[in-house]
């Protein structure tokens, strides 16, 4: 666990550059620069001109600069040497993807340093941001494709591999369909990569089994903004923080998952008029331990909470009328189902005591203005999509939407996943349009002049990433493609994983920088370049878009995954209509600008943006185009949202079922842009504790690591901060084992076991919880250590997202 | 006054149709979503039955085996793979739009009868099963194409 940080009252003066001064002295007009005494180390390494700024390990957050409006600057910066140049980038290890430029001697990242004049982040870096390059140097980095040959994994050309990759696709293709491949792509690639993967898929090699991970962190933040607003977009921006009276955060973490946002967060805080919080989570993290008001459901419960939260609102008179019948439809069926809602059943149901029901809604209620934000804690549960949608309807019933300190954001868990969604390399269609709409189709195909016949002609998603891999279990997928990202420790129920992984007739292609748990099972090895390696673009939790310029080679003969992509369709020739190569672009600004055409008029509007634009500044939101050429601060400023049935982006569906509302049905209802409130009733979890399994574990992340520690865990500073899995068991539960802090336990599920040390206290009583970051490439292949062998395979009804956040387990001491 | 007909029926119908949810949940135990979705349908089948019961004790009940009837012709033959995926689901789509004309019908016998409680049962009930057809339809639609191109090696 980090140290906790100390807050010292009185300004001090600790030795600082003159540089340092300089900066702070610029920041004067909003603040009271706080600083903890022992941890501003702005001393040089060594002799070689190394600088940090602030020790990011030890004090995660940074000192407080106290803020109401204008966040300061502060520039944070880790060197291991002095720099011959800087090159323009941002971090893509969260969801807000702090601009930062890499510094770069000798062909070598040799650190970073945050930008200040950006409106992300102003300056400021995280642990993973000040740290996470260093993976880049790593040797372990895969530089030579290799090849299953006698069992094992050998080093080949890339013409022997991308030969042996076209023959198999040929092969599958011409035998059983394009039907038979399928793509598991990453929420770390540039916008540049998804939309050629996007092409290659549907109108080269046209399968429709294209997902990504961001299936498994980002993919019910879509559905929700889609089902309440019509299409996919955060209508909200990072500025709201600096203004808003009260923040709600549900199932988010954000201490640990966007430390700088949290940051900000605290800034506000500590200055004047500081916004109130609540925040719901069953476990008493960082973040619970700031909040005014700390509700903590049972997993699960979800939906209770939030339509209590609804029905007190509701019936103390705190909601909108007039507003809502001019911009809104639905809200008599959430008046009837939070009806049922008593604070007293809340309680019951959730064990949230009715008083701090009632006073968190009175604040919720009476609110000027609001923030809510909305994590894993949400996504990865039960009933995800149905609780995240009642979190747009707190803000729909007040009118809270489209103005300064007043947003509700579906977070992600990656800057990146944004840009799968807009591409359309997971389940969305591209630039938000429509499956079902002819006219969307259409203008898909013209762009990519290709005969609509040859684009995917069902009107129904691609498959889901779970989906995927069950039609791999049962023989009908025999190619999979996995692109930057480690199933083998990501999904839930990993010794599945590992038997599909693994069988005979499934030929597994992984593309990833280095030899991860998913690429020791593959029949292909690509070596594929990281981030600073490649030029591109992506887009963050607020719609900000930045650029990311190559900074160094990557090592040995890796390659960029838009350099991969390029030479595939090239060496399966893919056509277009014309008999014209389908691939028109051979850089990825080529194919920035290639795809930006298509978002013209669609809510995520790049059309105004250009590689010159986005370098010579610093982050710029979309849309971005004639009418807001420096982008766009919020979305549905008018009240009219994107539902109208020529331009959604889906029908909706039913929360509970998934099932999908017929266009038929929806054009007899058009709402014509008005907002959805759509109302769920609770549905307990499937697997409850029982006395086999009386527990309930849930899984989350480390504010050190990233995903499945494969850049984290090779950085010396992040690995060294959090080294090990661990459990979190409540006091009373180690009482009751016999368990001292540190002392080896075993949880089970159904599906597996895991042994790890107990970490007593800050988690309700009955539940658990395990960090899911850790898989076996570093501990001799012990699979006692992934969390997802505890997880099962379960998912959302309409955002297919699977439920990491529950199941029913069991703890013995060791 | 066929009313106990139609309940009789529509008792027969639901209760078939709640055990063939649970057996077709059963036998695609690694198809996660049809797994749990049809074990929900079947509670919500079983749960109709039971509030159905109040108005056989008002009007009685025919027994019948019209459900039975209708299951046994459906969900014959080998299931396996892709293709059994899909006969099971536009089998249990079959029953279910057997029962949601049974409400239909029973309905408008409440509502000639003036019998308003019956009358907003079957509304509730009969939206109940259009979203149990909702799903299926959505589940066939996603799942047809893959199963008509490819063929599977072996069911799993």
């Amino acid at each position: 666990m980090p140290k906790r940080m100390t807050t010292h009252k009185t300004k001090t003066r600790s030795s600082r550059t003159p540089r340092q001064a300089a900066e702070q002295s610029t920041t004067t007009e909003s603040t009271v620069s706080v600083v903890p005494v022992a941890d501003l180390d702005s001393a040089p390494m060594n002799g070689n001109g190394a600088r940090q700024t602030r020790d990011s390990i030890q004090d995660i957050w940074g000192p407080r600069a106290p803020h109401y409006g204008m966040w300061s600057e502060r520039i944070d910066e880790l060197t291991v040497q002095a720099p011959d140049r800087w090159v323009r980038s941002a971090c893509v290890l969260c969801s807000n993807g702090c601009a930062l430029d890499i510094g770069v001697k000798d062909g070598k990242i040799v650190g970073v340093r945050g930008r200040g004049m950006d409106r992300v982040n102003r300056g400021r870096l995280g642990p993973k941001g000040l740290h996470g390059w260093q993976a880049n140097h790593s040797p372990d980095r895969l530089k030579q494709p290799l090849i299953r040959r006698n069992g094992g994994l050998q080093e080949a050309s890339w013409s022997e591999a991308m030969d042996l990759i076209v023959e198999k696709t040929r092969e599958l293709s011409e035998k059983h369909t394009a039907h038979t491949i399928g793509f598991y792509n990453s929420g770390q690639l540039f916008l540049e990569e998804y939309y050629t993967l996007a092409i290659m898929g549907d109108a080269g090699i046209s399968t429709p089994h294209m997902d990504g991970n961001t299936r498994l962190c980002t993919a019910t933040a879509a559905n929700a903004l889609i089902e309440s607003f019509g299409t996919d977009g955060d209508p909200g921006s990072y500025t709201d923080f600096d203004v808003t009276d009260a923040i709600f955060m549900i199932g988010h973490n954000m201490s640990n998952t966007q430390t700088v946002l949290w940051s900000r967060v605290l800034d506000r805080r500590r200055g004047p008029n500081p916004p109130k919080l609540i925040v719901v989570d069953p476990r008493r993290t960082m973040t619970a331990r700031e909040a005014d008001i700390h509700l903590a459901p049972r997993i699960g419960t979800n939906v209770p909470l939030l339509n209590g939260l609804l029905n007190l609102m509701i019936r103390n008179g705190h909601v909108a009328k007039a507003w809502m019948d001019e911009h809104t439809v639905g809200f008599d069926e959430l008046e009837r189902t939070s009806q049922k809602w008593s604070p007293e059943r809340v309680q019951a149901v959730t064990g949230v005591p009715a008083n701090d029901l009632r006073a968190a809604a009175e604040i919720l209620g009476t609110t000027r203005s609001l923030v809510s934000t909305v994590l894993q804690g949400v996504y990865q549960s039960f009933q995800a999509t149905a609780a995240a949608v009642q979190v747009n309807n707190i803000h729909l019933v007040r009118g809270l939407l489209g103005k300064p300190g007043s947003a509700v954001f579906q977070m992600n868990g990656q800057p990146t996943a944004q840009n799968t969604r807009e591409c359309g390399a997971d389940g969305e269609l591209i630039a938000f349009m429509n499956y079902q709409n002819e006219a969307h189709i259409q203008k898909i195909a013209k762009h990519w002049n290709v005969a609509r016949d040859k684009f995917p002609m069902k009107d129904t998603p691609p498959t889901h990433a779970l989906q995927i891999f069950r039609y791999a279990e049962e023989g009908s997928i025999r190619m999979l493609w996995i692109i930057g990202t480690n199933p083998a420790v990501s999904l839930p129920e990993l010794a599945r994983i590992r038997r599909i992984l693994q069988k005979e007739d499934l030929f597994v292609i992984v593309q990833d920088a280095f030899l991860t748990e998913t690429g020791a099972l593959a029949d292909v090895v690509l070596p594929a370049a990281l981030w600073g390696e490649k030029t591109g673009t992506f887009t963050n939790a607020d719609r900000t878009v930045h650029i990311s310029h190559k900074a160094i080679e990557p090592p040995g003969q890796a390659r960029s995954d838009f350099d991969i992509f390029l030479d595939f369709c090239a060496r399966m020739d893919f056509r277009d209509r014309d008999d014209l190569p389908l691939i028109k672009w051979t850089d990825p600004e080529g194919a920035f600008d290639h795809f930006k055409e298509l978002t013209r008029g669609r809510p995520c509007d790049y059309s105004g943006l250009t590689y010159a634009k986005l370098s010579e500044g610093s982050g710029i939101q979309w849309p971005c185009n004639e009418q807001y050429p420096n982008g766009k601060e919020r979305l549905y400023e008018n009240g009219v949202f994107n539902t109208s049935a020529d331009y959604c982006e889906t029908f909706g569906h039913d929360l509970i079922t998934g099932a999908a509302i017929t266009p038929e049905k929806y054009r007899a209802q058009d709402p014509k842009g008005k907002a959805f409130i759509k109302a769920a009733d609770y549905v307990p979890p499937t697997e409850m504790p029982d006395d086999a399994y009386p527990m309930l574990l849930t899984t989350g992340r480390l504010v050190y690591h990233f995903h499945t520690r494969t850049k984290t865990g090779r950085v010396p500073a992040l690995d060294a901060a959090a080294p090990e899995v661990f459990v979190q068991i409540s006091e009373n539960d180690a009482a009751q084992h016999n368990l001292a802090d540190g002392e080896m336990v075993r949880v089970e599920t159904r599906r597996g076991a895991v042994d790890a040390p107990a970490r007593i206290g800050d988690i309700e009583a009955g539940h658990l919880f395990i960090p899911f970051h850790y898989g076996y490439w570093d501990n001799g292949n012990d699979h006692h250590r992934a969390a997802n062998e505890l997880t099962l395979t379960e998912y959302d009804p309409v955002s297919k997202q699977p439920h990491f956040k529950y199941a029913a387990a069991k703890v013995t001491k060791l | 006054m066929h009313i106990s007909t139609y309940l009789g029926r529509l008792k027969s119908a639901e209760t078939q149709l709640a055990e063939a949810f649970t057996v077709v949940a059963t036998r695609h135990m690694n198809e996660s979503e049809i797994r749990e979705r049809c074990k929900m349908f079947a509670e919500w089948s079983s749960r109709h039955v039971k509030e159905l019961e109040p108005f056989i004790n008002r009007y009685g009940d025919e027994p019948t085996r019209v459900g039975e009837a209708l299951r046994g012709i459906l969900f014959s033959g080998t299931r396996s793979g892709g293709l059994g995926k899909l006969y099971d689901l536009q089998d249990l789509g079959t029953m279910t739009n057997a029962v949601r004309t049974h409400y239909t019908i029973l309905a408008e016998g409440a509502a000639a009868a003036r019998d308003a409680e019956l009358k907003e049962l079957c509304e509730r009930l009969g939206q109940e099963t259009n979203r149990q057809t909702d799903w299926l339809c959505t589940q066939i639609k996603t799942a047809a194409g893959q199963a008509l191109v490819v063929e599977a090696d072996k069911a799993s």
